[in-house]
């Protein structure tokens, strides 16, 4: 597992130092205090980091379960693209004059929950009249079945999507900072701020280290799939 | 052509529909892609007549999807013929070509690519023309449309009639003309839809933050972001509403038609 991680995490070293090396020249080139921009964009991005982990690691669990055990789970898939985390964010902060953060984390999570349902239906479904019609034929019972079969099958699944979550989650949280007050600030809000004052520098900065910050994650995620599935090992 | 014995090629629907007949009737069989298809057409009916007949809040969520959906869907189709331009080119120029151009491809679709729009809208300043922001839009939609076109081309170059084409000694040209190109239109096309949605969300996320669409122009973006900001519920409801109806139709259609035309891995 250890090996797996590191290798996949310095797999993606280079590409972490060439968006550095972008930040930091369109930086020096756009104003004198790129280095202060780059220390803060790095300040900020555990903020960020705080309300992304979470919200995707809770979403891809709790969907992939929801998505197993149909019903609600289906519908959940069923409704996720009508629900981008930009949208919620902006329905929670109206509804809720002081939006406490969870709900920001909630919707973050949502978006990426209903996707892991989705796949992970489609995986069960899939396994339907194969794993686990030679599961039942062999005598194994219901929760034995989910726990044992049905849910790696579908948590798999659900983390195969992760890469295209991995950025709308990181897209939303940029909405999730701006729209919810104080409370979360990170580099999503200093990248909004600096967009609207038209500082290059720093704009480019937290850019690239939300970029950065999608990269490594992928990365994670990658790792950890190959670590719950070993077909995608190879990959 | 004539139908096994036994069957009149006039009333049996295996012989009588022609190919697209047979795709829209694949189409249409997904449900939430019939589904999609029909509120599409219904949210294009009522954005016209909210134009003409506009008033009152729901009038002005309708105006402002006038705008919202002219802007995705030229800034979308900009990024599938990109995309679509991406993937071919890269197919047609051979493996060590196409390797080096779906890299990056591939290594853009794990990126928040949304985030471009907004930054362009910031740097370009409150005077930011349209035509700059269509272009970026369409810039952040083509990656993905290339990855998923290419996919498809080289599933379909790996069929079975293509190689007992060139076996039968059919010439290049003819076999492009003829075999190719016929199967490769609706595959790309569910590729080429992908970019809609994409279109669309980024375009009101960069809006919902107050640096997307130009100031004067009303997006449903817009209209959320200054809804959201003025904590007023009521407002919110229909622009956030439409929006969510939108993206949910066309993500409906785009899995009816990757469902129904893929030869990658619709049909598994």
């Amino acid at each position: 597992m250890l090996s797996l991680v590191l290798r996949r995490v310095l797999a993606v070293v280079p590409a972490l130092l060439g968006l550095a090396l972008a930040a930091a020249v369109v930086a020096a080139l756009a104003g004198p205090g790129w280095t202060q921009a780059l220390g803060a964009v790095l300040a900020a991005l555990p903020a960020t980091l705080a309300l992304v982990v979470p919200a995707l690691a809770l979403g891809t669990g709790v969907g992939a379960l929801l998505g197993v055990l149909g019903g609600a789970g289906a519908v959940l898939g069923g409704v996720g693209p009508a629900m981008p985390g930009f949208l919620l964010a902006a329905v929670f902060a109206a509804t809720l004059a002081k939006a406490p953060v969870l709900l920001g984390l909630a919707a973050l999570a949502l978006p990426a929950a209903a996707q892991a349902a989705a796949l992970a239906g489609r995986a069960r479904a899939g396994a339907e009249d194969t794993v686990l019609l030679a599961a039942r034929g062999r005598g194994m019972d219901g929760s034995a079945l989910l726990w044992r079969l049905a849910l790696p099958l579908g948590l798999s699944a659900a983390m195969g999507g992760l890469r295209s979550a991995v950025a709308g989650t990181v897209t939303a949280a940029v909405a999730v900072e701006t729209l919810f007050g104080t409370g979360v600030s990170g580099a999503g809000r200093l990248f909004v701020e600096a967009a609207r004052a038209a500082d290059t520098g720093m704009a480019v900065a937290a850019l690239a280290g939300l970029c950065g910050l999608a990269v490594l994650l992928n990365a994670l995620c990658g790792a950890l799939r190959g670590w719950i599935d070993p077909r995608a090992r190879m990959a | 052509m004539h139908g096994p014995a036994g069957t009149d090629p006039r009333t049996d629907p295996h012989w009588r529909d022609g190919p697209w007949q047979k795709a829209g009737q694949r189409l249409t069989a997904h449900r939430p892609a019939a589904a999609g298809l029909t509120l599409l057409a219904a949210l294009m009916l009522a954005v016209a007549v909210g134009l003409v007949a506009g008033g009152g809040p729901l009038g002005a969520a309708l105006a402002a999807g006038h705008q919202s959906l002219t802007f995705a869907l030229l800034a979308g189709l900009g990024g599938a013929a990109l995309g679509l331009l991406w993937a071919v080119i890269a197919v047609a120029l051979g493996e060590r070509a196409e390797r080096a151009m779906m890299a990056p491809a591939t290594a853009l679709t794990g990126l928040p690519l949304a985030l471009v729009l907004p930054l362009a809208g910031g740097l370009l300043g409150p005077t930011r023309g349209l035509a700059p922001m269509a272009v970026v839009t369409a810039l952040i939609a083509a990656p993905a449309v290339a990855v998923i076109a290419r996919d498809e081309l080289r599933a379909l170059l790996r069929r079975e009639f293509l190689s007992a084409a060139q076996a039968a000694g059919i010439a290049d040209g003819r076999r492009l003309r003829r075999h190719i190109l016929p199967n490769a239109v609706l595959p790309l096309a569910a590729a080429a839809w992908t970019a809609l949605p994409r279109a669309l969300m980024a375009e009101s996320l960069a809006s919902l933050l107050g640096l997307g669409l130009p100031e004067g122009v009303t997006g449903w973006g817009t209209a959320i972001g200054a809804a959201a900001r003025a904590g007023d519920a009521t407002a919110l409801a229909g622009p956030a509403l439409l929006l969510a109806l939108t993206l949910w139709a066309l993500h409906g259609v785009g899995d009816g038609m990757r469902l129904a035309f893929s030869t990658a891995g619709g049909r598994r």
